[in-house]
């Protein structure tokens, strides 16, 4: 029982952070950065076909693009979980450990 | 708010896990797999154009030991080229301070996984045999690795056999190479400390002497079933070759009986490990050939004493025993003698028995 709501509590958790990223994502005019988020390291049917190079025949961009874009969308992501950790948690030492739990290592 | 899937959850963790590239060489392409410490994940080289599989730590390491002992495995495989062992390829720390290193990526199959394409008993040998040629090299060069187990051994598409995953290995000897990697390496500038994102790979690392085992004595670090009872029990001083070449007798007997070895590694416990019962091949009521048992055996001694003083002389007796002649580790008798000279000169046997028996029915028939 335990697990089953650990498991709940982790995909409401992420439901919220991925909902937060596409907010925060479209406010900033980077649409396109969680577009490719999401068709890369989102949609894992298409993922094995599916390169850096196709990704950016199919927007137009240089890989280089693809790769920062996605870098940034990475990187947003995680800082957005811990933020929506940081409120889901009563205090610093929970976080802390949910964080180690969730991403494998200490919260900067 | 949109439901997700379970397989969507773990993605999302992964790519929350993901290392942060910006500023290297190495494009990020998909997780590979997860070990006790760190993660490897494929990426690109995109200086050189080619796939590399980078490895980084990915738990909580606020004293920088796992760090060290990171790169201290980096170090360690630098010092070993030989094709069963995966070169490593660069270096470094990313922004966030973390270690990584790339090497070589294999595309193969671990052994466990690989073992149902392997089905005669001589081809099993010959890619045991394989494995020993990295391992007893990786000795002359005073590395122990310590952690030797099928997970850790890949098989690449062209048979070719790597031996993986070096982070518990122990510095036996070398004092002229001890004294290059005990080098002082500088320290991080305040300005380096407080990098942002897009800042170039330092080129800082930690200190580490890479001679310097990074565990205590009393440490327990292994497989259960794959450890030597010596290792289970923390005696780190006292570990030597011969640790190796019980692990080695464990996989020889992964090799000859898998699921009787698979049981034998559920226990976690030095006993079950050390006991000849658990060595012996046969005991799982398998087809195994006596000799072989016998080797599996004496490579599996409790007492490092009575094992195979070196991975040499274990492939050794495997090698003397492929082609039909004794093995060090099973005295047999006159009849296993003579089963073991008729195996291995069937033809020539048949041959002169036949011809004997020709010669006895003509000598008959001519009396008649």
């Amino acid at each position: 029982m335990e697990e089953f709501f650990e498991k709940e509590w982790i995909r409401n958790l992420f439901s919220l952070a991925l909902e937060r990223l596409r907010a925060e994502c479209e406010a900033r005019g980077k649409a396109i950065h969680f577009r490719l988020f999401e068709l890369y390291d989102l949609e894992g049917e298409r993922k094995s076909r599916l390169t850096y190079e196709h990704l950016a025949r199919e927007f137009g961009l240089a890989v280089t693009d693809i790769t920062n874009h996605l870098a940034f969308a990475r990187r947003e992501f995680r800082r957005i979980t811990l933020a929506t950790l940081r409120e889901m948690t009563a205090n610093e030492e929970e976080f802390r450990r949910e964080a180690r739990t969730l991403l494998g290592v200490d919260p900067e | 708010m949109k439901w997700l899937s379970d397989r969507t959850v773990e993605r999302l963790r992964v790519a929350a896990q993901a290392p942060d590239l910006a500023g290297t060489r190495y494009r990020l392409i998909s997780h590979i797999a997860r070990g006790g410490m760190g993660a490897v994940w494929l990426a690109e080289d995109t200086a050189l154009g080619r796939r590399v599989a980078l490895k980084i730590l990915d738990v909580p390491d606020a004293s920088g030991e796992l760090a060290a002992r990171l790169l201290r495995e980096a170090r360690i495989l630098a010092r070993l080229e030989h094709p069963g062992i995966v070169p490593i390829h660069d270096v470094g720390t990313l922004a966030d301070r973390r270690v990584f290193y790339t090497m070589k990526f294999v595309e193969g199959r671990r052994l466990d996984q690989h073992l149902e394409h392997v089905r005669s008993l001589p081809d099993r040998l010959r890619l045991f045999q394989r494995i020993c040629e990295p391992v007893a090299f990786a000795h002359v060069r005073g590395v122990l690795h310590r952690d030797l187990k099928p997970e850790n051994i890949m098989v690449g598409p062209f048979g070719e056999v790597l031996v993986m995953d070096w982070g518990l290995a122990k510095i036996l000897h070398d004092p002229a190479e001890t004294a290059s990697a005990a080098a002082p390496e500088p320290t991080p500038s305040a300005e380096e400390s407080s990098a942002s994102t897009r800042l170039p790979v330092s080129p800082v690392l930690p200190s580490v002497d890479a001679s310097q085992p990074q565990t205590g004595h009393g440490v327990v670090l292994g497989t259960p079933g794959y450890m030597a009872p010596e290792q289970a029990r923390g005696e780190v001083k006292r570990l030597d070759e011969r640790a190796d070449v019980f692990a080695l007798g464990a996989i020889l007997r992964f090799l000859l009986t898998p699921d009787a070895a698979r049981d034998a590694t559920i226990a976690p416990s030095p006993v079950r490990a050390s006991s000849e019962s658990a060595a012996r091949p046969e005991a799982a009521g398998s087809a195994v050939p006596r000799a072989l048992a016998a080797v599996c055996a004496k490579a599996m001694s409790p007492d490092p004493n009575g094992r195979y003083a070196s991975v040499q002389e274990l492939a050794a007796d495997l090698s003397n025993y492929l082609d039909g002649l004794a093995v060090s580790a099973y005295p047999e008798g006159l009849f296993g003698k003579l089963a073991r000279l008729f195996a291995r000169h069937r033809t020539a046997v048949l041959l002169v028995l036949g011809y004997l028996l020709m010669r006895l029915l003509l000598l008959a028939w001519q009396r008649r």
